[in-house]
């Protein structure tokens, strides 16, 4: 057995390679830490800093997908599997504005259309791409938010290693160890291993806000407006969370008077406008294929659960050092902190707002406000770490406080405080991690054997019809597109592609069959000996006996038995 | 004690519903919310009640849940650890080993067994031991702070597990009970120990130094051991750092607020998320912690036949019965087994004479067993389970020269145990 990295996985000492990790990263850390007690100035422990925070991120990654012999979710994330159906599709050379159910409306294209790029266009490299996405997104996202916060923020003495601290702790502090047990699990886990797309949201978020701090001009502020709408087409809802903070942050900057109160207004409505405006037919793509303004009774919360506190109070005493992180940012920061400092507080009144959408059943994408909240207190906490032992060091008036060491001591200081919170130094996958250990496992047999015969002996521009639970598979594993799958959301003419699937399974009506290969690139059939959506009484030897489908494939398997079929033009039938 | 037993019955019945879990939550974070408003009221005492009463609620909340040994059946050392500690309860502190033949395992609980500690206490081991950690970490800070005040708040800090979130010692202390008296030993060495002026003086210089080092043994501590939760050293070095941090972090609060007022908001929020991002409020240890949940089966089917061989057979006699039920026969039945229990992974000493053993269990389940080897190994029960085929009745005596027993039924139940006495033909 191999990983998708080439190495042999057989016989490997899983919990050993992630002690090795933790403790790898736990000596750097300390040994980052003194360095930067000896060094002198702001600028080195800042690199110091960030160095341990790739290395932390890096090794914590190392330890969760070296040892998988699949993508990290497969067997167990629904999400993935579609994520990856998506992208290979794409990398087919299918539209990246269609999902896998052909010619289906996508809501989230960027992300199939980057990976797909990435690997070339060739399907078999996806899953490698994906293993590699999560280690490069999170390095991204350091250098990005390193990036805007040396660019944006009013400069001090001490503004290299405070961005340093707000990198790390935005990815490193998200997570504290007993969020495993939690509705939401491990945000890092959650963000960066399984929704990297989502986590390409945050890397851009930054550059949003540092955009927005420029603005000045009508160019500069519909050049804002165009990274927002970026942060949109990287994942929507991050967009629409942004959005959010910026009301918050002219709320606050009017609020408390500031000078650049109108043109905060000005910069702020302009930005979003403009974004609405190149985003708009991306929104309505969204209304049309995700029906989202309807309630149901799934997105209902307690007003009386621990949820509230969920969020916030978990990380402990990191959410009293985010708080000051954030008030010193915002009263120091210039522009930039105040817009940063109001995505913070915004993030943890959008989660406090959710037992009052829970009353409509509308308390939709709980977890993905809840790692936002995580991502901004996470950056905070980081930064008051910092600024604390700053703040401590130079008040109690100790013999670094007016030295040239001041920033590498505090750095120091800081790193070794943070060290015990920080994921690399407990992160045990084997312990704390539900889909790592599913991915250990191969695929079932029943999922891999068909798939690979649908990778290797159907042509790519063929549409598979039939069993729509099984049609997630089809697409993630066998690299093809479906008519429906229950995995997505239904399409528009839903209602259309059921007629055709009857015809397919139980009428053999000639033109509906004709319809469906004409339209949708219908050629095969996939059925298992489980009971299809269209009725218990379709079995496999009934559709054996259909005259429109020819067996291509056939295999009973422990679990279950798997059809394949091939749609017989009318002039081929018997 | 009726009255008593009743009230803790209700209360487990109240704590073992998953629904009650968000209740018990919201209302630990009231007790933080009170104690933060009590610290900023100055009522410093106040606070460290209410947070206490707050981490007593949390921990006894699980603690009650538990009604059989924690580990026995699901932790190969805490099974043979429980296993002796039954054998030792009823044979005193002259028995040997739980499996015949092999010599005694001591561990804290088969010492208050032999001690003539009630088992009933024995098994609530774990739940004392919690308890007694608690109570320690409210009065050590006390110990060793000279400051009342920054003995409260380094109280109220430690309670929950300190500063660094998710992280505290409780589930450790439960699996390990004896850790409870290292750290009790430990803890009173340093208070002797910090009534020494240079040992003050060394400290008061090397602060910094000292918490430091802490923190990056308990990082490196933590790193090594892995797991879901924090093993108890990793996570007594950082509440011990908390305790250190707490003068610090007082000391700079007052230097850089603007106002005391400002100072105390800034200490209440402290104590406000500290407790509130704290293991206690937080924790679920069905999920988390190992053998917890089946700590909460109180087996029943299988200690009816286990009470009929407490109070029926002598404490000196040996049980025969396969390895699944070595372990509960040598804990709540009370009498040496003759096989090792099958969760074993080589802990216990080596097992003499195993073909002996093994002619005797076959001869046995045959209905003939070999007498001298049943007089050897004081066997004179066999105890069979549920699904293990009753031994069929011996007509003839294969060798006249190797007398055999018979085997006479003296306890069957509904489940489908049974007990057979070996009797002389």
């Amino acid at each position: 057995m191999t990983n998708l990295l080439g190495f042999g996985i057989e016989g490997l000492d899983v919990p050993g390679l992630a002690t090795i990790a933790r403790l790898v990263f736990a000596a750097l850390a300390l040994f980052g830490a003194v360095l930067s007690a000896r060094r002198v100035d702001d600028r080195r422990a800042g690199r110091i800093v960030l160095w341990v925070g790739i290395a932390g991120h890096a090794l914590a990654w190392f330890a969760t997908m070296f040892p998988l012999a699949n993508v990290y979710g497969a067997n167990g994330s629904m999400d993935r599997e579609n994520h990856l159906g998506w992208a290979n599709v794409v990398a087919l050379g299918f539209s990246p504005l269609r999902t896998f159910q052909v010619n289906h409306l996508h809501f989230e294209p960027l992300w199939p259309l980057l990976t797909a790029m990435a690997s070339g266009f060739n399907a078999d490299r996806v899953g490698l791409i994906f293993q590699w996405a999560p280690l490069i997104v999170g390095l991204a996202l350091i250098f990005s938010i390193r990036f805007a916060w040396i660019r944006g923020m009013d400069a001090t003495e001490l503004t290299a290693t405070e961005a340093s601290f707000a990198a790390m702790g935005a990815l490193l502090l998200m997570s504290v160890p007993g969020d495993f047990s939690g509705p939401f699990r491990n945000p890092w886990a959650l963000t960066f291993l399984l929704k990297p797309n989502h986590a390409l949201g945050l890397v851009l978020v930054p550059l949003a806000a540092l955009a927005l701090t420029r603005a000045h001009s009508w160019k500069t502020r519909i050049l804002a407006g165009f990274v927002l709408q970026l942060v949109g087409w990287a994942f929507v809802i991050h967009m629409a969370l942004f959005v959010s903070g910026l009301a918050v942050f002219v709320a606050l900057s009017w609020i408390t008077r500031q000078k650049e109160r109108m043109k905060d207004l000005v910069d702020a409505i302009t930005a979003v406008g403009v974004n609405l405006m190149i985003v708009s037919p991306y929104l309505v793509m969204l209304v049309v294929a995700y029906p989202f303004l309807q309630g149901d009774d799934a997105h209902r919360v307690s007003a009386f659960s621990e949820r509230l506190i969920e969020a916030p109070l978990r990380p402990g005493a990191l959410l009293a050092l985010s708080v000051l992180g954030a008030a010193i940012s915002y009263r120091s920061g210039g522009r930039m902190g105040r817009i940063l400092a109001a995505q913070w507080l915004a993030s943890h009144l959008a989660w406090q707002a959710f037992p009052i959408l829970g009353l409509f059943g509308q308390a939709r994408e709980q977890d993905e406000v809840f790692y936002w909240c995580r991502f901004w207190t996470g950056l905070f906490a980081g930064v008051g770490v910092f600024r604390a032992v700053h703040i401590a060091l130079v008040r109690l008036r100790t013999s670094w406080a007016a030295g040239p060491r001041l920033a590498g001591v505090c750095a120091g200081l800081s790193l070794t405080l943070l060290l015990p919170s920080l994921l690399p130094a407990w992160w045990d996958p084997s312990a704390m991690d539900q889909y790592f250990v599913a991915a250990r496992n191969p695929v079932p047999d029943w999922i891999a054997d068909p798939t690979t015969f649908i990778r290797t002996s159907t042509p790519r521009e063929a549409v598979f019809a039939g069993d729509r639970t099984y049609a997630r598979w089809i697409a993630a594993y066998g690299a093809r597109r479906v008519l429906l799958a229950n995995s997505l959301n239904q399409p528009g003419d839903r209602w259309r592609r059921m007629d055709i699937e009857r015809a397919l399974l139980r009428t053999g009506d000639a033109s509906l069959i004709a319809e469906g290969r004409e339209q949708y690139a219908i050629q095969y059939v996939l059925a298992t000996s489980r009971p299809l959506e269209l009725g218990p009484d379709l079995t496999l030897d009934w559709l054996k006996s259909r005259p429109h489908l020819e067996p291509v494939y056939d295999q009973q398997f422990t679990a279950v038995r798997v059809m394949i079929f091939k749609v017989r033009p009318r002039s081929d039938r018997p | 004690m009726i009255g008593a037993e009743t009230l803790v019955d209700g209360a487990r019945r109240v704590a073992t519903q998953s629904a009650s879990i968000p209740a018990l939550r919201v209302c630990l974070f009231l007790f933080a919310l009170l104690a933060a408003f009590a610290w900023l009221r100055r009522r410093p005492f106040v606070s460290l009640l209410f947070v206490s009463t707050g981490a007593l609620l949390g921990l006894g909340y699980w603690l009650v849940q538990m009604v059989s040994p924690l580990g026995f059946g699901t932790d190969a050392a805490l099974t043979r650890e429980w296993a002796q500690a039954g054998v030792n309860a009823t044979s005193g502190s002259d028995a040997s080993g739980f499996v015949v033949g092999t010599p005694v395992e001591n561990s804290l609980v088969s010492v208050l067994a032999a001690a003539e500690v009630p088992l009933s206490i024995v098994h609530q081991t774990p739940q004392v031991a919690a308890i007694v950690s608690l109570l320690l970490l409210i009065a050590l800070p006390f110990a060793l702070i000279r400051n009342p005040m920054n003995a409260a708040f380094a109280a109220t800090l430690a309670l929950g597990g300190g500063v660094w979130p998710g992280i505290s010692p409780y589930a450790s202390i439960i699996l390990r009970p004896p850790l409870l008296v290292v750290i009790g030993a430990a803890a009173w060495l340093i208070h002797i120990l910090v009534r020494k002026r240079w040992v003050r003086r060394f400290f008061t210089r090397r602060r910094a130094g000292v918490l430091l080092g802490l923190i990056a043994g308990a990082a490196l501590g933590r790193a090594w051991k892995g797991g879901a939760g924090a093993d108890a050293i990793s996570a007594l070095s950082l509440m011990a750092a908390s305790m250190v941090i707490a003068s610090l972090l007082r000391a700079a609060l007052r230097v850089a607020c603007s106002s005391p007022t400002a100072a105390r908001r800034a200490e209440a929020l402290v104590i406000l998320c500290a407790f509130g991002g704290s293991d206690l409020l937080w924790w679920n240890p069905p999920q988390t912690m190992s053998g917890f949940a089946e700590s909460r089966d109180p087996g029943t089917a299988l200690l009816k036949p286990l009470d009929w061989i407490a109070h029926n057979v002598p404490a000196d006699q040996t049980i025969l019965a396969s390895p699944s039920y070595s372990a509960p026969i040598a804990a709540r039945g009370g009498h040496r087994v003759l096989f090792p229990p099958n969760i074993d992974s080589g802990g216990g000493a080596p097992l003499t004479e195993p073909f002996r053993r093994a002619r005797l269990l076959e001869s046995t389940l045959r209905g003939e067993p070999v007498e001298r080897l049943a007089e050897s190994f004081s066997v004179t029960h066999l105890f069979l389970g549920p699904g293990e085929a009753s031994p069929p009745v011996a007509k003839e005596v294969r060798d006249p020269n190797e007398p055999r027993l018979r085997l006479v039924l003296v306890y069957q139940d509904a489940r489908d145990f049974r007990i057979f006495r070996l009797a002389k033909k």
